[in-house]
């Protein structure tokens, strides 16, 4: 349970610091890359602790790992 | 094949978890899947579309309210977290798993509301479906989004009025299956968000 808080609190400082970056680095080119990485961090974040993946076969694992990474590459290679 | 039948094998060997319990169900789990890659290929076709029209996707996207959208992502984050904490209460037998899920619903409503709040602002704007090829993904991923937050609420209130009928083992394996849809909301805008209000 005390996982599950934690979890909350690192989720919530990313949305921070991800607003925080659009305010002040706008101009920054690593900018889009940054934001698609802290996403597809938070996506694994929920999928494992508060879906409670991290309990089940590797290959559901692999298969959302593989998908968001995947996703998370197209998008920066496509801005 | 009940989804709540699925939910129960966890072990194929000793140590190794079986490849039918994802937790929620293994069709559940079919469903997480389909959905995501229905909106990936989705934000796929949306940035070509940016390659194409970078001025109209650059200064559509600027027209977006970039805190409203972080403060819907904490928002739904929070209803994330409520809800996998009344699952554990619900497993572990603490009465206060109602509370729980009812801070999830709020959490859900709450983002219902500022969502619609956003709409009739674009609206009011004129930003409606066929402004521009930006705007029509925006209500479309947005719109389809939302209707399955409404959905989650649906399954969640649908949980509340019937799981007392059921046998404590099933009614667990269902609140597991309807946790596992409203977090593939969370899932859903975790994606949505910076692709629509941030990158560009």
């Amino acid at each position: 349970m005390f996982r599950i808080q934690i979890i909350w609190i690192v989720l919530m400082l990313t949305v921070a610091l991800m607003s925080a970056a659009m305010i002040y680095a706008k101009s920054w080119p690593g900018l889009a890359a940054a934001i698609m990485g802290f996403s597809v961090a938070k996506f694994l974040l929920v999928a494992f602790y508060f879906m409670d993946m991290k309990g089940a076969n590797v290959a559901w694992k692999a298969i959302l790992i593989a998908f968001s990474g995947l996703l998370g590459a197209v998008v920066i290679l496509m801005k | 094949m009940n989804v709540s039948d699925t939910a129960v094998d966890n072990s194929a060997l000793p140590g190794q978890k079986s490849f039918y319990y994802p937790p929620g169900g293994l069709l559940m789990w079919i469903v997480i899947l389909l959905e995501l890659f229905t909106f990936g290929i989705a934000i796929v076709i949306f940035m070509y579309s940016g390659r194409q029209e970078p001025e109209v996707f650059h200064s559509s996207a600027a027209r977006l309210d970039v805190m409203m959208g972080s403060v819907n992502t904490v928002v739904l984050l929070t209803s994330g977290y409520y809800m996998a904490r009344a699952v554990e209460f619900y497993r572990t037998g603490r009465k206060l798993f109602k509370t729980q899920l009812l801070l999830t619903l709020l959490a859900g409503l709450l983002f219902i509301i500022l969502k619609s709040v956003e709409y009739t602002h674009k609206i009011g704007q004129g930003l409606t479906l066929g402004s521009n090829t930006f705007f029509d993904f925006y209500w479309m991923l947005t719109g389809f989004h939302l209707i399955h937050v409404l959905t989650g609420m649906v399954i969640l209130l649908w949980w509340m009025y019937t799981a007392h009928k059921r046998p404590r083992e099933t009614a667990l394996s269902h609140l597991e299956t309807g946790a596992a849809f409203w977090h593939l909301c969370d899932l859903i805008w975790l994606l949505l968000f910076p692709v629509l209000y941030l990158i560009y």
